[in-house]
């Protein structure tokens, strides 16, 4: 019997960052609507706080799509997770460091400094009425014990979800399990996983942290991303149609992709 | 110690290759610790000698003999051979197909191809059975990329404590990248067998030229574009420490970072790229960024340096 399972997909966030590649409002709102009718769980639709656009293009995504739940990506920060709560997404998605290289080397902070901001942050969007999913942001890099200390953290807070990422790409597949295990045995919360390819290695790190139990794979499509890209959603599909049910036919996901071929030069 | 074996001169029969071409990139896979490549009858006679510090492997049809083809390390024959040198190879298409390995334990040497789908099933057990039927063999991977998953499978394999796999550059006819294998045991396991991986730069030129395909620019390890960052977040982070954003320095592989000026750049990126051009003016970033944004969006890609100067040279003259 094949598992089911969802599909996150980040084109419009994730893949959009990857350098070179830019999508009008139109472009973007054009691609939800397909995305949507594809039967993807949930689109992450972008990151309000950047001023490269208004936010009225995320207000009518989620005007527009009528199955997929609309999310948007914030910092953790107070005044980001305020932004992001103007657009009335579905849920908002908060990333947090949780390894040394990222709080220490690139924030200069420390861990009791995390803890307390992202605690904060979803303080904020859950009085707001927002549902919050929580990323961990360099899982792959991270210090397990205190990325189990915060999910029991913000399992208490009432969020639901967690995005392990693997923001460099440096999982394998085994590894990749582990985490989900050692994740899943300490907390009840959903598991989201979300690959990068640096190593060649996005679809076979999505197929097994979903065989360990994550319950969300992030894809994009064409597995556009930053520097090589993330999991490729044709791709993922494809070599997963025995064992997983994602609600998409993957015959479909083609001219999708062909329309984001259009609209970017550099694909 | 591990072996890669690179087959990609046993893929590239239908393009035009030199004799000078086979041995640049003999020297080339040399310079990257990759000893031992498989060639295909064909390349192997336009070769005409063998060069110095290379084992060749050499797939042998159902009507050749090996002695017909001298100074080669070992032949494949695709079946069951008990002849010493030749390694038998075996296709496994399914996981549980495994099983049927059985009545072969005895050979001294297999290679056992596809597994293309293992990481969908019970890879480890997989392994294990492998590793039992054939405990007194040697055993070469040669894990093939049908699901995408065959540079995952022959780094699973190598971890696990298998011995040998076989790729190929790009991972061109279905199979493991070579690349990405030597990268990934350098960067998950400190596996550094006198690499020289700058020399990946010469080798994506060598396929271009010899297949005239183009090389994806985001391609892991070997594409022109896995460094370049745009974004605010990933530039800030980059500038900090290019450890934040990168999982090797890009100067491994003959790359380097590169700040693109596009949609998603922030005021840092911008500040960055001004001092590029000896310009430190901080009232003019934020206006700059919002004209940086708006032609991004509005040409739907990052700005070139050329493009870049002229805005900035547009926004000085405007006031």
């Amino acid at each position: 019997m094949v598992e089911k399972k969802r599909i996150v997909d980040t084109t419009l966030r994730d893949g959009e960052q990857s350098a070179g590649i830019a999508l009008t409002e139109k472009d973007k709102i054009e691609l939800a609507i397909l995305l949507d009718e594809l039967g993807v769980y949930e689109i992450e639709a972008g990151i309000p706080i950047m001023q490269t656009e208004s936010q009225d293009y995320i207000t009518e995504i989620k005007k527009v799509c009528k199955f997929s739940k609309i999310s948007v990506w914030s910092r953790m920060n107070p005044m980001d997770v305020k932004q992001a709560m103007l657009c009335k997404p579905d849920i908002i998605h908060i990333g947090a460091p949780v390894s040394y290289v990222q709080i220490y080397g690139k924030l200069k902070k420390n861990k009791t400094w995390v803890q307390k901001v992202l605690s904060e942050c979803i303080d904020i969007a859950i009085a707001g009425g927002i549902e919050v999913t929580v990323g961990f942001e360099d899982a792959s890099r991270s210090d397990e014990g205190f990325m189990i200390n915060t999910a029991l953290m913000i399992e208490k807070l009432g969020v639901k979800t967690v995005r392990v990422a693997d923001t460099v790409g440096i999982l394998t597949p085994h590894r990749a399990a582990e985490l989900v295990k050692k994740l899943h045995s300490q907390v009840e919360l959903n598991i989201e996983f979300h690959a990068h390819n640096d190593l060649g290695m996005a679809i076979a790190n999505s197929i097994a942290s979903a065989r360990a139990g994550a319950e969300y794979i992030d894809c994009t499509l064409l597995g556009i991303g930053e520097r090589t890209g993330n999991c490729d959603l044709y791709k993922f599909l494809y070599a997963t149609e025995r064992i997983f049910d994602c609600g998409i036919d993957k015959r479909k996901v083609e001219a999708v992709e062909n329309v984001l071929r259009k609209k970017c030069i550099n694909i | 110690m591990i072996k890669i074996i690179d087959s990609t001169l046993s893929k590239l029969d239908m393009y035009p290759v030199s004799k000078e071409q086979l041995l640049l990139f003999c020297e080339y896979m040399k310079q990257i610790g990759i000893e031992n490549l498989e060639i295909s009858i064909k390349l192997y006679k336009k070769m005409e000698t063998i060069p110095d510090g290379i084992k060749f492997y050499l797939e042998l049809g159902p009507f050749d003999k090996a002695s017909d083809y001298p100074g080669i390390h070992k032949y494949v024959a695709a079946r069951e051979n008990r002849e010493p040198n030749i390694i038998s190879e075996f296709q496994i298409n399914d996981v549980r197909e495994v099983i049927l390995l059985k009545s072969y334990n005895n050979l001294s040497n297999v290679r056992i191809r596809g597994l293309d789908d293992l990481i969908c099933h019970d890879y480890e057990y997989a392994f294990y059975e492998i590793k039992k039927i054939f405990c007194n063999s040697i055993i070469d991977l040669c894990p093939e990329n049908t699901f995408y998953c065959a540079t995952a499978i022959a780094i699973l394999w190598l971890i696990s404590g298998g011995s040998e796999v076989t790729t190929s550059f790009t991972g061109c006819g279905n199979m493991a990248a070579t690349e990405e294998v030597c990268m990934a045991m350098r960067v998950i396991e400190r596996v550094k067998p006198n690499q020289k991986l700058d020399a990946l730069i010469g080798l994506r030129e060598w396929y271009e030229a010899v297949t005239g395909e183009e090389i994806s620019s985001r391609k892991p390890v070997i594409g022109s574009k896995i460094f370049f960052v745009e974004s605010g977040i990933h530039v800030d982070g980059i500038l900090k420490k290019a450890s934040n954003y990168e999982a090797y320095s890009p100067s491994i592989v003959g790359q380097k970072s590169t700040i693109v000026i596009g949609k998603y750049s922030g005021r840092i990126s911008i500040k960055s790229k001004l001092m590029e051009y000896g310009i430190e003016n901080d009232a003019l970033i934020p206006i700059i960024l919002r004209e940086v944004k708006r032609v991004s969006a509005e040409n739907r890609n990052s700005l070139s340096d050329e493009e870049f100067l002229d805005l900035v040279k547009r926004v000085i003259a405007d006031g």
